[in-house]
C-alpha cells in the first residue's frame, strides 16, 4: 500500500469514526419505540440498584431472543399444573414468566386470578391474606403494559370490584382503563377498548353514589355507540349496544326519581326510554314489557305532575331490627345467627317505582298464605381477624411476595339473609396454615351494606340505605356516606380456643 | 472483477463446510418442529413459535457467521493458496474485500432460507389455528382472526436485521482474524458480541450523574465503539405486535449504521492486513 493510500484509509477512518459517533445519540432516539417496557427502579431509581434493577437485560442480553421462548414453555407447563390442580406450583412459574417477558398480558391477570381465589379453606373460602400480592402483580402487569386497557380494567374489576368489593379503588382503576384503548394481538395495531369498559365505569360511579357523574358517563357512553352505530346501521350489535346504555340510563334517572323525588331526573328517563321505543327496530314484539314499563312510567309521571306529588320510595325508614349472636361450638368452630329484617314484600304495594317494575303486582294475586313475606337475596358480611386487621384499606406490599404473614388470621365470609334472618357455621380449626391464632386479640364484625344489596331491595332502602334505621347498631361512620348496621365484638385468643 | 471472482470461490468453499451445514439443518428442522405447540391458546401459541424461530435464526446465524468468517483468512494461509492468488495482480485489499464479500453472500443464502422457513412456519400455524377456529366459530371468523398472521412484513423486517447484524459481526471477526490466531479470534469475536449486545447498559453506566469521569469515559468509548447489538434485537415487538410506525424508517437507518460500520471496520482490518507478514 502506497504512503497516499495508507493516509487517506487514515483519513477515512477517523470521518467514519467522527460519523457512528454523532450517530449514536440518533440511533439512541429511534431505538426507543423497540425498547422493551421493563420494571423500573423500585429504590427510587437509585444507580447502586440499577444492576439489580436490570440483571434481566445484562446478563441476558446475548440470548434476548431466547427470553420470550422460555417464558412461552414456561406458561405452558403452567398450564399443565393448572389442569393438575397445583396452584402453589403455578405462581413462582408465572413470576417466572412475567419476569422473562413482561409484555405477555395473560400471565398477570392469570396468576393474579389464582392468587386471589383458588387458595381455599376446607370450605371453599379464599385465603384473603393473597389479596394484596395479587393486586401488586396487577400493578406491575400494568406498570410494563401502561398503554392498554386490559389490566386496568382486570385489576379493577377482578379484584376491587369483585374480590374486595371497595367500589371506590374500582373507580380510581376503571378511570384509568378508559384513557386506554386497546391493542390487536394479531397485529400490534391500536384497536378501540370494548364498550364493556366505558360501561363498567358507569355502573360504578352509581355504586359509589355519585349519580350525576354516573349519568353524565351513561350519555357519553350512548353518543359513542350512536356513532358507532351510524358507522355500521346493520350490525345488530350496534342496536344492543345502544339499547343497553339507553335502558341503563333510563333506570338510573328514574329510580333518583322514585327514590328521592327527583321530578326533572323523571323527565329525563323518560325522555330516554321515548327514544329506545320510538327507535329500537320492532320493540314491540321483541320486548313488550319494555313498552308496557315505559307507558306506565309516563302515565305515572303525568298524574304526579298534575297532583303536584313527588315520590320518596326510600320513606318511611324500615326498622330493620338488627341483631347478632355468636357461640363456640368447639375450638375455632362458631356459629353466627341473627335477625335483619329486609324486606317485608308488603313494602312494596304503593311504591312510585311500581307501575314500572310491576314487582308488588306479580304477588298481589297469590293468596296471602301463598304469598312470600321477604324480599330475600340480601346478605350479610362477616370478618373475623386479628384486632388490629383493617379491611377497609388493602395495603400493597413493597416488594412481590406471595409468601403470606404466616401469623396473621383473616377470614371473610358472607351469608344470606332468609325469611328476615341469616345462621352460619364457621369452622376455622381444619385449616391451622389459614387461621394460625397466633395473636392475643380478636375481633368479629357482622354488618349488612346497602351498597351490597340487590336492585330490588335498594328500590325500596335506597342506594345508601337511605330506607333503613335500627335502634341499637345503625352506623354512619362505619362506611361513610352510607346507613349500615353493623355489630363488633372484640374477642380474646381465649375465647375462640 | 478480482473481488467478484474471490467472493465467488469463497461462497462455493464456505457452502461446502460440513458443520455449517449441519448447523442449518439442525436450525431448520427447529423451526418447523415449533409448529408442534399447540398446548395454549392461540396467541401463546404464536409467542411461542415465533420466539423459538427468531431465536433459532440468530444462534445459528451467530455460529456460521463466526465459524465461517474466521477460517476466512488464516485457511488460505495455512494452505499457502494465498501465495497463489497474490502472486497474480490481485492487491490484499482487493482480497480482503472478496473474502468478506464472500462470507455474508453465504451468511445471505443461509440466513434467507432459515427466514423463508420461519415465515412459512408462521403461516402455516396461522392457517392451521384459522382452520381450528373456523370448525368451532365458523370460517370466516377464523379468516378474519388469522388473515394479519398469513404474512406481516415486520416479521421479514426483523430477519433483515437479524441479517445485518451478522454482517457486521462478521466484518469484526475478520479484522479479528488479521492479528489473532483462530482460537483467540473465536473468544474475542464472541466477547465483542456479548459486550455489544449489552450496549444499552454500558450507556446506561456512563450517563450515570455519580460516576466518576474515568469510568464515564470507559463507557461512552465502549458504548460508542463497540457495535450495538442490541439495537438489531427488535424480537419483543414482532413475538408481542405493537405498531410501530417508525419500523421501516429504523431499519433502514440500521442498514445506514452497519454499512459504516463494516466501512470502518473493513478500512482497519486492510491496514492491519497490510502490515501483516504473509
Amino acid at each position: 500500500m502506497t504512503k497516499r493510500g495508507r493516509i487517506a484509509a487514515f483519513v477515512s477512518v477517523v470521518l467514519l469514526v467522527a460519523v457512528i459517533t454523532w450517530m449514536q445519540p440518533r440511533l439512541n432516539k429511534m431505538q426507543e419505540p423497540f425498547v422493551e417496557k421493563r420494571p423500573k427502579a423500585t429504590h427510587g431509581g437509585q444507580f447502586t440498584n440499577m444492576l439489580i434493577d436490570q440483571s434481566i437485560q445484562f446478563f441476558g442480553a446475548a440470548a434476548l431472543g431466547l427470553r420470550q421462548a422460555v417464558a412461552g414453555l414456561l406458561w405452558i407447563r403452567t398450564d399443565e399444573f393448572f389442569h393438575r390442580g397445583e396452584f402453589e406450583t403455578i405462581i413462582p412459574l408465572s413470576r417466572l414468566v412475567t419476569w422473562l417477558d413482561p409484555q405477555q398480558i395473560d400471565v398477570y391477570s392469570t396468576a393474579s386470578w389464582h392468587l386471589d381465589f383458588n387458595f381455599v379453606d376446607s370450605d371453599q373460602r379464599s385465603d384473603k391474606r393473597l389479596i394484596p400480592p395479587a393486586i401488586k402483580l396487577m400493578e406491575e402487569g400494568i406498570r410494563n403494559n401502561p398503554d392498554i386497557y386490559d389490566l386496568y380494567f382486570d385489576l379493577a374489576w377482578t379484584h376491587y370490584y369483585w374480590k374486595a368489593k371497595d367500589y371506590e379503588k374500582a373507580l380510581e382503576w376503571l378511570k384509568k382503563a378508559v384513557q386506554h384503548d386497546g391493542r390487536d394481538p394479531n397485529t400490534g395495531k391500536r384497536i378501540p377498548r370494548p364498550g364493556f369498559v366505558d360501561r363498567m365505569l358507569a355502573h360504578t360511579y352509581e355504586k359509589v353514589g355519585l349519580f350525576d357523574e354516573a349519568e353524565k358517563q351513561w350519555r357519553k357512553n350512548l353518543a359513542e355507540s350512536l356513532k358507532r352505530l351510524k358507522a355500521d346501521p346493520k350490525d345488530g350489535s350496534r342496536w344492543q349496544e345502544v339499547g343497553t346504555c339507553r335502558r341503563n340510563l333510563a333506570m338510573l334517572c328514574l329510580r333518583r326519581a322514585w327514590r328521592y323525588g327527583d321530578m326533572d331526573a323523571y323527565k329525563r328517563g323518560l325522555d330516554v326510554l321515548d327514544d329506545l321505543v320510538r327507535t329500537e327496530p320492532n320493540i314491540s314484539e321483541k320486548d313488550p314489557e319494555q313498552v308496557r314499563a315505559y307507558k306506565a312510567a309516563k302515565k305515572a309521571y303525568e298524574q304526579l305532575v298534575a297532583t303536584g306529588k313527588r315520590p320518596h320510595d326510600v320513606s318511611p325508614p324500615i326498622d330493620v331490627g338488627f341483631s347478632v349472636k355468636w357461640r363456640k361450638i368447639k375450638p375455632k368452630v362458631i356459629t353466627i345467627e341473627g335477625t335483619l329484617k329486609l324486606v317485608p314484600i308488603e313494602e312494596y304495594k304503593g311504591l312510585a317505582a311500581e307501575p314500572y317494575t310491576n314487582f308488588w303486582k306479580s304477588y298481589e294475586f297469590l293468596l296471602p298464605s301463598k304469598r312470600p313475606k321477604w324480599v330475600d337475596n340480601s346478605r350479610v358480611r362477616i370478618i373475623f381477624a386479628d384486632a388490629d386487621y383493617n379491611f377497609r384499606e388493602i395495603k400493597t406490599p413493597k416488594k412481590l411476595s406471595w409468601e403470606v404473614d404466616k401469623t396473621r388470621t383473616v377470614l371473610w365470609d358472607d351469608t344470606p339473609v332468609e325469611s328476615g334472618k341469616f345462621k352460619i357455621k364457621i369452622d376455622m380449626s381444619r385449616d391451622p396454615s389459614f387461621y394460625p391464632f397466633a395473636k392475643e386479640d380478636y375481633k368479629l364484625i357482622v354488618w349488612f351494606d346497602p351498597q351490597e344489596a340487590p336492585i330490588t331491595v335498594q328500590d325500596r332502602i335506597g342506594w345508601k340505605g337511605e330506607g333503613i334505621t335500627d335502634k341499637n347498631y345503625l352506623s354512619t361512620t362505619f362506611h361513610p356516606g352510607y346507613r349500615v348496621v353493623v355489630r363488633e365484638f372484640k374477642l380474646k385468643r381465649s375465647d375462640i380456643m | 472483477m478480482a473481488i467478484w471472482t474471490i467472493a465467488k470461490t469463497t461462497v462455493g468453499e464456505a457452502m461446502r463446510k460440513k458443520v455449517l451445514n449441519v448447523c442449518l439443518i439442525v436450525a431448520l428442522a427447529m423451526i418447523v418442529l415449533s409448529l408442534s405447540f399447540t398446548q395454549l391458546g392461540f396467541r401463546q401459541d404464536m409467542t411461542v413459535v415465533k420466539a423459538l424461530g427468531l431465536f433459532v435464526i440468530m444462534l445459528a446465524g451467530f455460529i456460521i457467521s463466526v465459524l465461517m468468517s474466521i477460517s476466512l483468512i488464516p485457511t488460505e494461509i495455512e494452505r499457502r493458496t494465498i501465495y497463489t492468488i497474490l502472486s497474480k495482480p490481485v492487491s490484499r485489499v482487493e482480497f480482503l474485500l472478496g473474502k468478506y464479500l464472500g462470507g455474508i453472500i453465504t451468511l445471505f443464502i443461509n440466513i434467507a432460507l432459515m427466514g423463508t422457513v420461519f415465515i412459512v412456519t408462521v403461516a402455516i400455524k396461522a392457517k392451521l389455528t384459522a382452520v381450528q377456529l373456523g370448525s368451532i366459530h365458523g370460517m370466516q371468523v377464523g379468516e378474519e382472526v388469522i388473515k394479519p398472521q398469513l404474512f406481516d412484513p415486520s416479521l421479514a423486517l426483523g430477519v433483515v436485521l437479524i441479517y445485518l447484524q451478522f454482517v457486521v459481526l462478521a466484518a469484526v471477526v475478520m479484522l479479528f482474524s488479521t492479528f489473532l490466531t483462530p482460537t483467540v479470534n473465536f473468544f474475542a469475536s464472541s466477547a465483542f458480541y456479548v459486550v455489544g449486545s449489552a450496549a444499552n447498559v454500558w450507556r446506561t453506566m456512563y450517563m450515570n450523574e455519580k460516576a466518576s469521569v474515568f469510568v464515564k469515559v470507559f463507557y461512552w468509548f465502549i458504548s460508542t465503539f463497540v457495535a450495538n447489538f442490541d439495537r438489531y434485537s427488535v424480537q419483543n415487538k414482532l413475538i408481542h405486535p405493537e405498531e410501530v410506525a417508525s419500523m421501516p424508517a429504523y431499519v433502514a437507518a440500521i442498514l445506514a449504521y452497519s454499512i459504516l460500520y463494516c466501512i470502518l471496520t473493513m478500512l482497519v482490518a486492510v491496514l492491519c492486513f497490510y502490515r501483516k507478514e504473509v
